[in-house]
């Protein structure tokens, strides 16, 4: 019998995330954010159960705090120091991974201002200065040892906001001009990095108070929770969690809440999962079987959402939670509450007790979102549909059960 | 509604299983979430022979339910109303339906079991599955048997159990026959009445021969009143106790 091609093991991958949430601006003409904190604290809980490590740098406010017990002692501020000092260190670990045969999987997340520089470069604003893009080469990307980075940002770039705060977009296209901006400069060069961005014009138009959280974060946070995982694999790919943004943000005709975003696969291996539900983890599962549709969420018993979705009747959904809390899922008009017992337990919605809730927003925005935002089911027609009009390779579909003998 | 009769006449006219002395139970094939088909098969696997090994289950060949499941190509769907899953069962000529999901997530194995009756009801488990085979094989009879011990009384389920019980019926039959005689009892007694109210109720003669008659024949009234009465108390204590032991017995 010949044998067959011989592949060398997948290394195992451990990841690291470096968070950054920065309420506070440069500019004075800006307002400070009011939920980029929030988007922070929340980014830690869902990626602390399953990363070696997890670095908050955030000066999270006193209402964060309150709705965050403990994590505050937890943070560091978001200074150039304190990203230094934590690179190094997260560098250290990714490097002693590889030596040990791993694959350490960067994620660096920052959520806040972001504007352009005097010399056009983008900029994202620390606490004690601007982080241009240079320093994100030299600093982050260049020095890393990690086999994967994943860049996740939320912000914007003031050269389109320069009119006033809230102001519609003027100039070209946002996300043309940062994908012209991506492909000629260095990205090409690290085929490991992967990015999603958040290209709005003004991010603070993006918070929602219902959501308490940046709309563009929460649905990142909702699709690598399992929201957006279409093929049911258990990882979410950038296909995948660029479809479940598209069909989040359908419905949102205020241009005022319409999302641009920008995604690149890192082009050493498009298919690298920007979550892996399957990976050892310190999460909890709550699986929302088939005859469960629409648009829901689940929020914990704190008021934090947690994630939101649309789910098509006819397939299941599995959201990663972080456990030993209690959660409300929800959908117009009813909940059901369920207790995460532990990490690695998996609830089964399909056995929970509804009753009947009342939710309330107000103004155009609030109705805009409450109405529109996760308004289209997302399931593989329509993420079928959307990577076929980018022309982008689709994840391979869930063949259904084993129907052989 | 013609589905499942079309589907039994294909797989024959004979329901399948007969040989089994259990409630037929029909296991589906298993979806997966992040695990593959292969292990999602083998913890399947495991799972019907678990399921094979509970006493008082007939579970149907693996074969004949894909064949099933082929035969409704399409037509299967994902109700979550009673009167919906209880047509789905109906059409797997089935007591029982048992749906169950591999899910690999967190860096285990979980199944998600969601026993279904024909009756539409369902109850769910779900259990974390050991990495050795036999290990999974006996998870998954625990799960299980907790879901089929909280199914609800056996009489509730089995066909040959949902006729009646004799006790009921011998109370009823009892009482129905006191009633027919306390009825008969009571329209002599009346016909008595009636003759003496308004005659001399058949009496002749005179002096204490008369006397003696008519005596004689109240006494015969009271006693035909008397047993009516008793006949129709009895008739109605039995009848209540069958209703209330039938009422108590019934599905």
């Amino acid at each position: 019998m010949p044998a067959g091609p011989v592949w060398a093991a997948e290394p195992e991958r451990v990841s690291y995330a470096l968070i950054i949430a920065n309420n506070a601006s440069l500019d004075p003409k800006l307002a400070a954010l009011r939920y980029a904190d929030d988007d922070g604290a929340r980014y830690y809980e869902l990626f602390a159960p399953q990363a070696r490590e997890t670095v908050l740098l955030s000066v999270l406010d006193e209402e964060t705090q309150a709705r965050h017990p403990g994590l505050a002692a937890r943070t560091r501020p978001p200074t150039r120091a304190g990203l230094k000092e934590s690179l190094a260190r997260l560098n250290a670990k990714m490097a002693q991974d590889r030596k040990a045969g791993l694959a350490p999987v960067l994620y660096f997340i920052f959520t806040g201002h972001g504007q352009r520089g005097a010399a056009g470069e983008g900029t994202v604003s620390l606490l004690d200065g601007p982080f241009n893009r240079s320093d994100l080469y030299s600093q982050v990307i260049t020095p890393s040892p990690a086999s994967f980075i994943h860049l996740i940002v939320d912000a914007c770039d003031s050269y389109f906001f320069v009119n006033a705060r809230g102001a519609l977009p003027i100039g070209p296209a946002q996300t043309a001009a940062v994908t012209r901006h991506l492909a000629s400069r260095e990205l090409d060069r690290y085929p490991q990095v992967g990015v999603v961005l958040s290209t709005s014009t003004a991010r603070e138009s993006h918070e929602w108070s219902t959501l308490s959280a940046g709309v563009f974060s929460h649905q990142v946070r909702s699709a690598l929770a399992g929201a957006a995982d279409v093929n049911r694999d258990g990882r979410v790919e950038y296909t995948e969690l660029t479809a479940f943004i598209a069909a989040a943000s359908q419905g949102i005709e205020d241009v005022r809440g319409k999302l641009d975003i920008f995604a690149r696969p890192p082009p050493l291996d498009r298919s690298a999962p920007l979550s892996d539900l399957g990976r050892n983890s310190g999460l909890g599962y709550l699986l929302v079987p088939e005859g469960i549709g629409g648009r829901m969420w689940v929020e914990d018993t704190r008021g934090v959402r947690v994630a939101d979705f649309n789910k098509e009747r006819e397939r299941p959904l599995v959201l990663a939670l972080p456990p030993e809390r209690s959660y409300y899922l929800r959908s117009a008009g009813r909940e059901a509450r369920l207790t995460m017992p532990r990490a690695g337990a998996v609830m089964d919605a399909g056995g929970l007790a509804w009753s009947t809730s009342v939710v309330a927003s107000r103004g155009a925005m609030e109705e805009a979102f409450r109405d529109k935002l996760f308004g289209v089911a997302f399931g593989p027609s329509f993420y079928s549909g959307y990577v076929a009009s980018l022309g982008e390779a689709p994840v391979g579909m869930d063949e259904g059960p084993d129907l052989s003998p | 509604m013609l589905l499942p009769l079309a589907l039994m006449l294909s797989l024959g006219a004979a329901p399948l299983g007969v040989d089994c002395d259990g409630e037929r139970l029909v296991l589906l094939p298993f979806d997966t979430v992040a695990v593959t088909r292969p292990e999602g098969r083998r913890t399947e696997e495991a799972i019907r022979r678990a399921l094979a090994r509970t006493s008082g289950v007939c579970l149907e060949p693996r074969k004949e339910t894909v064949e099933r499941l082929r035969a409704l190509s399409g037509k299967q769907g994902t109700c979550r109303d009673a009167s919906c899953q209880a047509e789905e069962a109906k059409a797997f000529d089935a007591k029982w339906l048992v749906r169950g999901r591999v899910l690999g997530l967190g860096g285990h194995r979980t199944v998600a079991l969601m026993l279904v009756g024909a009756d539409g009801r369902e109850l769910r488990s779900t259990f974390l599955v050991p990495e050795l085979e036999a290990g999974a094989e006996e998870a998954a009879a625990k799960a299980f048997a907790s879901l089929w011990e909280g199914r609800g009384p056996p009489s509730l389920k089995e066909g040959a159990d949902t006729t009646l019980r004799p006790l009921p019926m011998v109370l009823l039959g009892t009482g129905a026959a006191a009633l027919v005689v306390g009825v008969g009892f009571g329209m002599a007694a009346r016909a008595t009445e009636k003759r003496f109210s308004v005659g001399n109720g058949g009496c002749e003669g005179e002096g204490e021969a008369l006397r003696r008659c008519f005596t004689d024949g109240l006494r015969r009234g009271e006693r035909q009143s008397d047993l009516a009465n008793g006949m129709l108390g009895l008739g109605a204590v039995l009848g209540a106790g069958g209703t209330i032991l039938l009422v108590w017995e019934l599905p």
